[in-house]
């Protein structure tokens, strides 16, 4: 009886090939992508168990040090566990003992002594005084295959930096204790240090299974931790380490794109289902009067279930080990703590889908069989026909999936266009390419290296400038002060004025020198409304008191504990980083106002050359290389020198990815949508010649079985449209500032109806032409 | 009303072709009640498709109400038969998915008549035929006569000058066979023509003129 069930199934899933290929490629997708999806759920869960402590000193956020730390490390507070305390990495200089002339230059991290006591560490993951761990690449660098553990190291200053708070003994020799092997940062060359309590640190730590933030919060309130400098008590807010909004923004896009793929899956999956029992409705009660019973008509069924999912399970499964390296190396380069999934735990989240997916079709199949089971067939043929309503209710939820997609691909491009280098608005390309960007990376002799630069033949213009870093530690909402007014600022960058020069960004007023550093410059939006202030005389002051004050005072080397006068010397378009990385990295909100401070040497240098026309861009990076070769030993690498052009593009590259990626679903989304709309068009062209004819025969035109056959998807096509819309509005005003406009976004959405529209038309008209050229007489001949 | 001139149609399969109608040339008038008889496979059927304007002939000439139609299109035949031509089938031929009063309001609803006239129309013919108890029904709901009874009203509902039944009693117990074929009477002593195939003496005994047909020729 069984192979019969079997012949059976398969004959029934062959006899509607199309409906089959469809919901097998749907459920396939959309298993693939659920599996994937929830593992990053998952990772998202484990990511938020991360969470961070943020002490709060006059109400400014800071990082912790000494005392404060210890504090926290042996207080044993109930709900939290792996307490880890860092530093922000600095750079060092080190070496084996005897090898001196084969220097490394490497980022130091101070940790406290259990930071890896949760890691995977080969050799000790504790660190006492005199002892590091250094990260697997070093190793690897350094010593090759051979074991460093009980290796020792020199680490030594650098120019520019101050490690003499990272480290209590400058240039004496470390013992290597353990390798780090998959560390969060996955730095390129890291050695961890004992931290001392001159370091300011980042605290962190993992909250306990069953505990919730606010609940551990409460416990932290109630704890007495003090500030080691005044001894008064300690305000210390925890807050989840999840909240990088551009890892998560990549995530949300990622997962709420698969996510859609699989319900458009699912739903297709029912409706195939239920179109199927509702068809062989009288199939089935003829199969009773013949003598089945209740139990064979639900073997019969669930046999065809079986196979249809066992087919899902084994594509997914082939789909799902084609790719599972692939995106299991780009989340782990791109989610900051990532710590990885295997290709079982994507497997286990199919299979329990699978099982969920297997239940409810036995649901359904017990309903049906349940419903038919006392009938008579005569009672079957005289019951109301099925609607099809839940066929359309299913269908504009595929409908609506695919309004999403096609919005939100617009929304991507469009912020993209946004999101951009500001450079681009300045520079074409092949101008981009002509001006060589240097960091500073690292070396040892900047200074000297930096001049020689500048002397070079093919160099025709330069400028030194700090825009990244002073960007990065950007504060927002900060006040520069006219008399006894204030004016809000949210950028402060700074650097050698000469950069706007070079890069050609417009700026009226006059170009200072870079030493000049009691000038600044400001854009538009903050001249005018300085402008519209009594007693502006051109100069604007920062106060002491200010946060402001403090990052210049921090970062710029601006005189301390006093008012401060500047010159406005000129007004700039905007202040460009040249990385589109601006926006991504530091929240949506459009840079109103915008200060650039002249400063002659900022600590941390990114240099600009434009190369003379006519001098091979080649030859000048040659050039470059011969420069930066004279003070970096050979055992050190020398980076590929970049134009500001690879620097753009190479920014640009990684937003596009993720767009390659949502665009590549949202188009597996469409073609499901697209198949499963023809699928279903031309099973009711087979089925509706009969109906079409009786139609005809009582008048109808071959429009009005064109609108007959379209009407009913077109209808719940536009209510489907309208419903999404009208809800995709109402939340769009939040992420309108990163993307398109209200109003523009509302317009884009007539296109992408009138889009969508025309490519099902375009799809299902081979069909609907079927339909519509029924012969009535040859129909009802055949009937 | 109707006059064909040796009309011939043809029907090709893959590898054969048979032909239908060899030559058939009649004339019915306004208000005649034409029965045509004769065995299975002689062609009757074909004949009343061509007749109703359904199908083209292969040969021959035909002019509905004066109108050379041989050569018609799709379009154009379905805009002449449109609230001219009522059809009355021996499987009935209702859909499914639509309730008895759907069902006979189509014609309507296909002709542009506004919502309110066709509700008129429509409980009219209900109320006539008896079947207003039976409106909102689904067809499989009802029995052999009440489901000949809806299609019967759809064919009637739109007042057409040319009712066309193929075998309207051939699924029908001789009770409800002759209340459809007194139905049909009536229509037709209203001024309705009326063409019935039909293989019942009984049936064709209801026709003034009654048309003998074998191997697609009258005989």
């Amino acid at each position: 009886m069984l192979l019969h069930y079997i012949k059976i199934a398969v004959r029934q899933l062959l006899k509607y090939k199309l409906h089959t290929a469809v919901s097998l490629l749907c459920m396939s997708l959309g298993l693939v992508l659920f599996g994937f999806v929830d593992s990053l759920f998952e990772l998202d869960k484990e990511l938020t168990r991360i969470i961070d402590f943020m002490p709060q000193k006059d109400g400014n956020t800071y990082m912790l040090q000494g005392e404060e730390i210890e504090q926290i490390l042996n207080a044993d507070i109930e709900g939290l566990e792996d307490i880890k305390a860092s530093s922000v990495s600095g750079y060092a200089k080190c070496y084996e003992v005897g090898k001196e002339d084969e220097p490394y230059i490497v980022s130091i991290i101070p940790v406290n002594s259990q930071y890896f006591s949760n890691a995977s560490v080969v050799g000790s993951k504790t660190l006492n005084k005199g002892e590091i761990i250094i990260n697997e690449k070093l190793a690897k660098r350094m010593y090759g295959d051979d074991s460093p553990i009980g290796k020792q190291l020199v680490i030594t200053k650098r120019e520019f930096l101050e490690i003499d708070q990272y480290l209590e003994y400058i240039d004496i020799s470390y013992t290597i204790v353990g390798v780090a092997k998959n560390e969060l940062r996955n730095n390129d060359r890291t050695i961890y240090v004992p931290f001392n309590e001159n370091v300011a640190c980042m605290v962190s730590a993992t909250l306990s299974k069953g505990y919730r933030l606010k609940d551990v919060q409460k416990t932290l309130d109630k704890m007495q931790i003090f500030r080691s400098e005044t001894g008064e008590p300690l305000k210390i807010n925890l807050v989840s380490a999840v909240n990088y909004s551009a890892d998560l923004f990549s995530r949300i896009i990622l997962s709420f794109f698969a996510l859609l793929i699989f319900i458009t899956g699912v739903v297709g999956f029912m409706r195939f289902f239920i179109q199927m029992l509702d068809t062989r409705h009288r199939e089935l009660v003829l199969r009773k009067c013949v003598g089945s019973n209740n139990k064979g008509l639900n073997l019969l069924l669930a046999t065809e279930v079986v196979i249809m999912l066992s087919l899902v399970f084994i594509f997914s499964t082939v789909i799902t080990e084609l790719l599972y390296n692939s995106i299991n190396d780009y989340s782990f380069n791109n989610v900051w703590g990532y710590f990885g999934f295997t290709f079982a735990d994507v497997i286990k989240r199919q299979v329990i889908v699978i099982i969920f997916a297997l239940v409810f079709c036995l649901l359904i199949i017990l309903f049906y069989v349940r419903r038919i089971g006392g009938k008579t067939v005569l009672k079957v043929m005289k019951s109301k026909p099925h609607t099809n309503k839940k066929h359309y209710v299913l269908l504009s939820m595929q409908f609506a999936v695919s309004v999403i997609f096609c919005v939100l691909i617009g929304a991507s491009l469009y912020s993209i266009k946004i999101n951009s280098s500001p450079v681009k608005k300045y520079l074409s390309l092949e101008e981009m390419d002509r001006i060589i960007y240097v960091d500073w990376n690292g070396v040892e002799h900047w200074d000297e290296i930096r001049a020689e630069l500048e002397q070079l033949p093919e160099v025709e213009n330069s400028c030194v400038l700090q825009i990244e870093e002073i960007v990065k530690q950007r504060y927002n909402f900060r006040e520069i002060l006219v008399g006894s007014d204030t004016i809000t600022i949210q950028d402060v960058s700074a650097g050698d004025p000469r950069y706007f020069e070079l890069l050609n960004i417009p700026m009226e007023g006059k170009l200072v020198k870079p030493e000049q550093n009691n000038y600044v410059y400001v854009n538009r939006a903050i001249y005018d409304e300085l402008s519209k202030l009594s007693g502006f005389d051109g100069t604007i002051q920062v106060s002491n008191s200010s946060e402001l004050y403090y990052r210049l005072y921090e970062d710029i080397n601006i005189d301390s504990y006093s008012f401060t006068t500047l010159q406005i010397a000129g007004v700039i378009d905007v202040n460009p980083g040249v990385t589109p990385s601006y926006f991504i990295d530091y929240g949506f909100n459009e840079v109103k106002g915008v200060m650039f401070k002249v400063q002659e040497s900022p600590n941390a240098n990114t240099c600009l050359y434009k190369i003379k026309d006519g001098v091979d861009i080649e030859d000048a990076k040659k050039s470059f290389e011969s420069v930066y070769r004279k003070y970096i030993p050979k055992s050190m690498d020398i980076a590929p020198f970049q134009t500001v052009k690879d620097v753009v593009l190479s920014r640009e590259e990684s937003i596009k990815s993720l767009l390659l990626v949502s665009i590549s679903l949202a188009f597996i989304s469409l073609v499901m949508l697209v198949l499963s709309v023809y699928s279903t068009i031309a099973l009711d062209a087979a089925r509706r010649q009969k109906e079409v004819a009786i139609r005809k025969i009582n008048g109808a035109s071959r429009q009005d079985i064109l609108m007959q056959t379209i009407k009913p998807y077109l209808k719940t096509y536009t209510m489907t449209f309208i419903v999404v819309y009208i809800a995709m509005l109402s939340v769009w005003g939040n992420v309108s500032d990163v993307s398109m406009p209200v109003l523009l976004v509302t317009l884009y959405g007539i296109v992408v109806y009138l889009f969508t529209t025309g490519l099902v038309a375009l799809t299902i008209w081979k069909e609907v032409k079927t339909i519509m050229l029924v012969n009535p007489a040859d129909a009802i001949r055949r009937e | 009303m109707i006059k064909t001139e040796a009309i011939k149609k043809n029907f090709t399969t893959e590898d054969v072709e048979t032909r239908a109608l060899n030559g058939v040339t009649l004339q019915v008038q306004q208000g005649d009640f034409v029965a045509i008889m004769g065995p299975s496979g002689c062609g009757k059927s074909t004949l009343l498709n061509v007749l109703g304007l359904l199908d083209n002939p292969t040969e021959g000439k035909y002019w509905f109400k004066g109108i050379d139609v041989a050569e018609f299109t799709e379009d154009k035949r379905t805009s002449l038969r449109k609230g001219t031509i009522g059809f009355v089938f021996q499987s009935f031929n209702l859909i499914d998915d639509l309730t008895v009063y759907e069902n006979i309001e189509l014609p309507l609803l296909y002709m542009g008549i506004p919502k309110q006239e066709r509700q008129k129309r429509v409980n009219a013919i209900m109320e006539r035929l008896d079947i207003v108890h039976r409106a909102k029904y689904f067809p499989q709901q009802l029995s052999g006569g009440q489901q000949q009874r809806v299609a019967v009203a759809r064919a009637v509902v739109t007042n057409p000058e040319l009712i066309l039944a193929d075998e309207p009693t051939g699924n029908l117990d001789s009770k409800n066979g002759l209340e459809v074929m007194e139905l049909l009477r009536q229509l037709n002593l209203e001024g309705t023509t009326i063409i019935i195939v039909t293989h019942s003496q009984r049936d064709a005994a209801y026709a003034n003129r009654v048309i003998n047909l074998f191997d697609g020729k009258i005989i």
